[in-house]
């Protein structure tokens, strides 16, 4: 992968407190996956951003290798990876989901509450 | 709690909605070259884990009736001590065959550590 694509995945991971890279847009999912994820990040209630990669096959494959992780959408919070819908799910369930996004907003300028 | 609650809805509504996926999520070849409708059984699944995994209890749920839309649940000796990232890699890893041929379109994945 070239330098260049990676310095730009870093700096959107870094933008971002919670980023989803999936397939289609928030407004126009074109995955069931990536939609199941918006819902999951629309039910949790913070601000999050989705990055379409569908069409874009060397970023793809850049973050396939960054994250060892064959599939989208590809979740990062608070700059680091934590898989998909199917690890997120018992993230929550477990409450370590919670102390991780508590932890990316803990910052004056945002309110830390739930839901 | 009400995160807790929010996931109960979740797992309730991802069924419902999964027929619905329209793309694979295998990040190694392109949507167009999964359009064939070649299937995995039950199995094959189970031997594809089983090889990489000796002791791996393998249940699966054919989502949508193709065969080739999966959820997966796995119980293993070798998921312990291991982050659930890393126990979804292994998975992964052990199915890229199936996932990069095509017979196998997408999963749902779930890992339990055998106790």
């Amino acid at each position: 992968m070239t330098q260049d694509l990676k310095q730009n995945i870093q700096d959107e991971i870094a933008e971002h407190k919670i980023l989803v890279y999936g397939k289609g847009t928030k407004q126009a999912p074109r995955c069931g996956f990536t939609l199941e994820t918006i819902d999951f990040f629309n039910q949790i209630g913070f601000p999050f951003e989705v990055l379409d990669v569908l069409g874009n096959d060397a970023k793809r494959q850049a973050l396939t290798e960054m994250t060892n992780w064959p599939t989208l959408p590809k979740v990062f919070i608070n700059g680091k990876f934590y898989g998909d819908t199917d690890t997120l799910g018992p993230m929550l369930e477990s409450g370590e989901l919670e102390r991780v996004i508590a932890d990316a907003f803990a910052d004056p300028k945002h309110k830390v509450g739930r839901g | 709690m009400l995160l807790q609650s929010i996931y109960i809805y979740f797992i309730g509504k991802r069924h419902a909605e999964a027929s619905t996926c329209p793309c694979g999520t295998w990040e190694t070849i392109r949507d167009t070259e999964t359009k064939s409708r070649i299937m995995i059984t039950h199995e094959d699944i189970e031997r594809l884990i089983r090889t990489a995994l000796p002791d791996a209890r393998v249940q699966t749920y054919d989502r949508t009736g193709t065969s080739d839309h999966y959820n997966v649940t796995v119980t293993s000796s070798a998921f312990s001590g291991k982050p659930l990232l890393d126990q979804h890699r292994m998975i992964y890893a052990a199915l890229s065959e199936a996932l990069k041929d095509g017979r196998l379109h997408a999963v749902e994945l779930k890992t339990e550590a055998e106790k």
